[in-house]
């Protein structure tokens, strides 16, 4: 049984969109997870973090705190800020709602975070800010770094 | 996150390398935009061959080089993306707009 938890507290920039992704991908890496799995994960994590600059922080800096657990096959994320918060999180959730239209922001953040992710929970308080928590759970299946050892193994054998 | 562009007649073949999220997503706006003012550019093709990474942002950037497209009978069309930025493209409806070319 894996078991293991981090805590990272980093700036509130857009420069560390990519660090909080290989941080939070590097460590959930522990859970063998398929190239998929991973990407998942990374992706997830870079719509949280973006939303907790652009729309918490109002790209005004701030800081931003990611906890992570793993236990047995998956990991636990939090995403958490201390900015303005959001009003109406039902209304945050809708597929191309955005409250920054002129800014080319897509408004997917948290679709792309639900479909990605094997659950998405979202806890604020106006003015004192968020908490995104998600899941993901590795499938049985083994890793594809896994896999493609035991067939590099089981070429070998047969040559 | 690099652009380097090609032309070809009416196309502008834009290869996108790197990471394109919320952070790279405006040079790649604005080095676009600035390509884009040459008005004999119909098709905008997206060469996502050596793009690692794309989140919503990403979408962002594409939905709105492909509103000033359309707005003078334009089109963009994408090629080579990876499987988990298809997948991107899958979920936002991107696919709608935007053609996919093998």
């Amino acid at each position: 049984m894996l078991e293991n938890s981090m805590r990272l507290e980093f700036l509130a920039i857009s420069r560390n969109e990519s660090f909080a992704r290989v941080a939070v991908g590097s460590f959930f890496s522990q859970l063998n997870p398929t190239l998929e799995e991973l990407a998942d994960v990374k992706t997830a994590i870079s719509e949280a973090v973006t939303n907790s600059i652009v729309h918490g922080y109002k790209n005004k800096g701030g800081t931003i705190i990611i906890e992570c657990v793993l236990l047995n096959k998956s990991i636990a994320v939090t995403v958490q800020d201390y900015g303005v918060g959001i009003e109406n999180v039902e209304q945050a959730k809708q597929p191309f709602f955005t409250t920054m239209p002129g800014d080319e922001r897509s408004g997917m953040g948290f679709t792309v975070m639900e479909a990605f992710m094997d659950g998405l929970e979202i806890v604020s308080r106006p003015g004192e800010g968020t908490t995104v928590s998600m899941v993901k759970t590795v499938a049985e299946n083994e890793g594809e770094e896994e896999q493609a050892c035991k067939q590099a193994v089981r070429q070998d054998n047969a040559g | 996150m690099k652009l380097n562009t090609k032309r070809q007649g009416q196309v502008l073949v834009a290869q996108i390398s790197g990471e394109l999220d919320h952070h790279t997503a405006p040079a790649l706006a604005e080095h676009m935009d600035a390509l884009l003012q040459d008005k004999t550019i119909r098709v905008l093709q997206l060469d996502l061959k050596n793009l690692t990474f794309m989140d919503s942002s990403g979408i962002g950037v594409i939905l709105g080089r492909y509103k000033r497209l359309r707005n003078r009978g334009g089109r963009i069309c994408v090629t080579n993306e990876n499987k988990a930025i298809s997948k991107i493209f899958q979920i936002s409806g991107l696919y709608q707009v935007v053609e996919k070319i093998s």
